[in-house]
């Protein structure tokens, strides 16, 4: 047996081999796929450069009130940019129906990769199409001067943002902070959680119903008392201080009527608070009656006992905060920990969710899907979120005039932040598994995308905990960013209450009390991650 | 079975990393039932080859044929092929996340499309096949390296696979583990699996193989009956390869 080993050099599989191995339809499908995006752009370019990108204004005009119709936006409203646009759906559109074709008939890879590079740039130029139609639906005219002012940047004049002014007349709602719910809503949930794992046998379910009820409204008006006496007090004392104060509004006539504004405002909390109690008691009790089965009445009534002691824990923590801070401003601090709170953690729901995808796209070994991913993370990344949040609610947001509220304008966009950072994060932890685990799935016959689902993303998303709960203390904290927005006293978050409070009564104190805040809120999570990561290097190989 | 009567046939295989030349125009035909086993120096292009056969690594040119398809075809769908054959790792590659008998399951419901019911019956049955049922909640870190090499076993064969593949399947096994794992893949050729089989145990290549392969630098050197290439060695490589590992 002889044996002639071969040297010959690898044939080309490049861009020749490429363009050597469509067919007409696959070569038709990127062609116009290429063409659809292509047009998109040129097209815009084209219109708007033939209708000119800024108004000649006299000197010392500003576009924003020269004369005339800006004439970007008569480019951008002119039917040659209609032409433009729906031009583009329906290339986009023959491309799509070409390329169906095209899928049923390819016989190389070259010729497969070609027709679905067709239908992702073909995609990605109609959905640019699409959302420019959208735009030319509103006030373009006003978006132009306002907005796409081109000389505005040619002349390096910064945009001018309206100035956050705190409001003093407008008082703090004195009521049970917002914080205790969340302690309450936890514990609901901890105290269900303990009748559906709690092993001893029933014995007398009406009963369970009427002390799980009873015991959460018991405490509820414990802390509701606690709530109506501190609340009228700082009430009182807020209106002390204020006092000092020299009012021009009838807020500030009258002493006598401030307290009786306290004590009203107080009963009402109290009246407020005892009913969300008995919803909490009754929800409890529903649950109970729910997991009857599993739960003996003094194991029941001994969670009962806990439930009262962790939740007067937490309304001594709660006052000690208040202590911290002046009692005034400590009702506002809890309003603006809810904020932060909702704020991080909408903003994390959208972002880690995102973020995922996001990253699955960057991964991608098609080029035409991995762009746009890119494109995206690198922006978000690239510029300051403070830029992003101001660009969003002070800039696009009211130049488009779309309806959007700034509370969750804030959350949209640290979210899409978030998106963008934990994307990387993923990307790492995707990557860092085994390549073996990729293919042992894939030798079961498992396909790419349920082997992400199923083997890869788990066992990634368990690596990425640690990193992604640090973005999310950085999130926590990137909230004070959107004090740029105008937001009402009442979205104001930490930073936001903190300013508001300062500009009011000259009390530095009131920066103290939300870096208090900040702290109540990031510790534990720093707390968390330490643990988390500890119990990961211990070996564990499930951690949740 | 292909046209030909062979389970498995390579047609001219050639495959590149870059510019190094792996596999130099591999011709091989597996008949069912048939017990191949590979052996050669490291780099000689043995596990590609095995990869070869499942698409793992996608030959540069060149065809595979399995059951009557031809796996390099664009419009194969390998997923729907690779279900009909398993492969066992060096490294195991057991879920982690998943217990030893979801590592099993998983497969069965999301890709055979059995019932949960059913699809834990047959791992039961796979898993007290190779010996382990009593370990079917373990997670993979709560095994030893040849209990997790049988899980990741009975996950090859609870697919009821055509033709098993075995990536060096001892190599990363301490040495008292690794009777347990080939005693496994002994019963497996007596039940009549056709097997293609990357080892470096000279042993179990003469006891169980029914036809042994040589490669070096990508190429098929020699083949034929395990016993006689041990023997009588034609060419120059294969003897001092086998001078070296016997």
């Amino acid at each position: 047996m002889t044996l002639e080993v071969d040297h010959r050099a690898p044939p080309d599989r490049g861009i020749r081999y490429f363009m050597a191995n469509q067919n007409a339809l696959s070569w038709a499908s990127l062609w116009l796929g290429i063409g659809t995006l292509v047009l998109v752009f040129a097209g815009t370019f084209a219109v708007i450069t033939a209708h000119g990108w800024t108004q000649a204004c006299p000197e010392g005009v500003s576009a924003t009130v020269c004369d005339g119709t800006d004439p970007l936006a008569e480019g951008i409203m002119s039917t040659g940019f209609a032409r433009v646009l729906w031009t583009t759906i329906v290339l986009g559109l023959v491309t799509w129906a070409v390329a169906v074709f095209s899928l049923r008939r390819y016989d190389s890879k070259p010729a497969k990769e070609a027709t679905i590079a067709g239908m992702v740039l073909g995609a990605q130029g109609v959905a640019i199409a699409l959302f420019l139609m959208w735009f030319r639906g509103s006030d373009v005219d006003r978006f132009a001067r306002n907005f796409l002012d081109i000389e505005l940047i040619g002349s390096k004049i910064g945009l001018v943002w309206s100035e956050i002014t705190g409001n003093a007349g407008t008082i703090l709602r004195a009521a049970v902070p917002w914080a205790l719910h969340l302690a309450i809503a936890g514990l609901v949930v901890w105290v269900v959680w303990r009748m559906l794992t709690a092993d001893e046998p029933f014995v007398e379910p009406v009963r369970t119903v009427v002390l799980a009820g009873a015991a959460f409204v018991a405490v509820g008006l414990v802390l509701d008392l606690t709530g109506l006496l501190t609340g009228s007090l700082s009430w009182l004392r807020i209106t002390d201080r204020l006092g000092d104060i020299d009012w021009s509004s009838p807020l500030g006539e009258g002493r006598f009527d401030d307290r009786v504004d306290g004590i009203v405002q107080g009963v009402g909390s109290l009246l407020r608070f005892a009913l969300l109690w008995f919803g909490y008691g009754a929800a409890a009790g529903v649950a109970s009656h729910a997991a009857r089965g599993r739960l003996r009445t003094d194991a029941h009534l001994r969670v009962a006992v806990r439930a009262a002691l962790i939740l007067l824990g937490a309304g001594f923590a709660v006052g000690i905060v208040k202590g911290m801070v002046n009692t005034a401003t400590a009702l506002s601090f809890s309003r603006g920990a809810w904020n932060t709170l909702i704020l991080s953690v909408a903003g994390a729901a959208i972002g880690f969710i995102g973020g995922l995808f996001l990253s699955l796209f960057a991964m991608s070994s098609r080029a035409v899907v991995r762009a746009p991913a890119r494109i995206y993370i690198n922006f978000f990344r690239g510029t300051p979120l403070i830029w992003q949040i101001s660009f969003a609610g002070v800039g696009l947001v009211p130049a488009m005039q779309l309806d959007i509220e700034p509370y969750w304008i804030a959350i949209l966009v640290l979210g899409f932040n978030l998106a963008a950072y934990s994307a990387e994060v993923y990307r790492a932890g995707i990557q860092s598994i085994e390549r073996g685990q990729m293919e042992a799935s894939r030798t079961l016959g498992l396909s790419y995308l349920q082997s992400l689902q199923y083997v890869i993303v788990p066992q990634a998303i368990r690596r990425v905990i640690p990193p992604l709960l640090n973005e999310f203390v950085i999130l926590i904290k990137d909230t004070s960013l959107v004090s740029v927005l105008g937001l009402t006293l009442s979205q104001k978050e930490l930073l936001g209450v903190g300013r508001t409070i300062y500009s009011n009564t000259f009390d530095a104190t009131a920066w103290l009390g939300a870096a208090a805040g900040f702290l109540i809120i990031t510790l534990p999570m720093i707390r968390i991650v330490t643990i988390v990561e500890r119990r990961m290097r211990s070996g564990l190989t499930s951690v949740i | 079975m292909n046209d030909d009567g062979t389970l498995v046939r390579l047609d001219d295989i050639h495959k590149w990393f870059g510019d190094l030349y792996v596999l130099q125009g591999i011709d091989l035909a597996i008949r069912p039932q048939e017990v191949v086993v590979l052996i050669g120096p490291s780099g000689s292009g043995k596990s590609t080859l095995l990869r070869t056969i499942n698409m793992l690594e996608e030959p540069t040119e060149g065809q595979v044929w399995f059951d009557g398809t031809e796996l390099t075809h664009i419009r194969t769908d390998l997923n729907e092929a690779r279900a009909h054959m398993g492969m066992v790792f060096q490294s195991f590659n057991l879920f982690p996340h998943l217990k030893a008998i979801e590592n099993l399951t998983l497969a069965l419901i999301k890709v055979l499309g059995l019932s949960r019911e059913e699809a834990e019956d047959r791992a039961m049955e796979q898993l007290d096949h190779v010996g382990l049922s009593d370990k079917a909640d373990s997670y993979p870190s709560q095994l030893s390296g040849g209990q997790q090499q049988r899980v990741a076993i009975a996950r090859a064969l609870a697919m009821r696979p055509k033709l098993m593949l075995f990536d060096e399947a001892t190599s990363a096994l301490d040495p008292e583990l690794v009777s347990e794992v080939l005693g496994v893949m002994q019963d497996l050729a007596e039940e009549g699996m056709t097997m293609v089989v990357v080892t470096h145990e000279m042993g179990f290549a003469r006891e169980v193989g029914n036809r042994l392969l040589f490669m070096d630098e990508g190429a098929i050197v020699e083949e034929g009956v395990p016993a006689d290439v041990f023997a009588h060695p034609r060419h120059e490589r294969t003897k001092s390869f086998l001078s070296q590992v016997l």
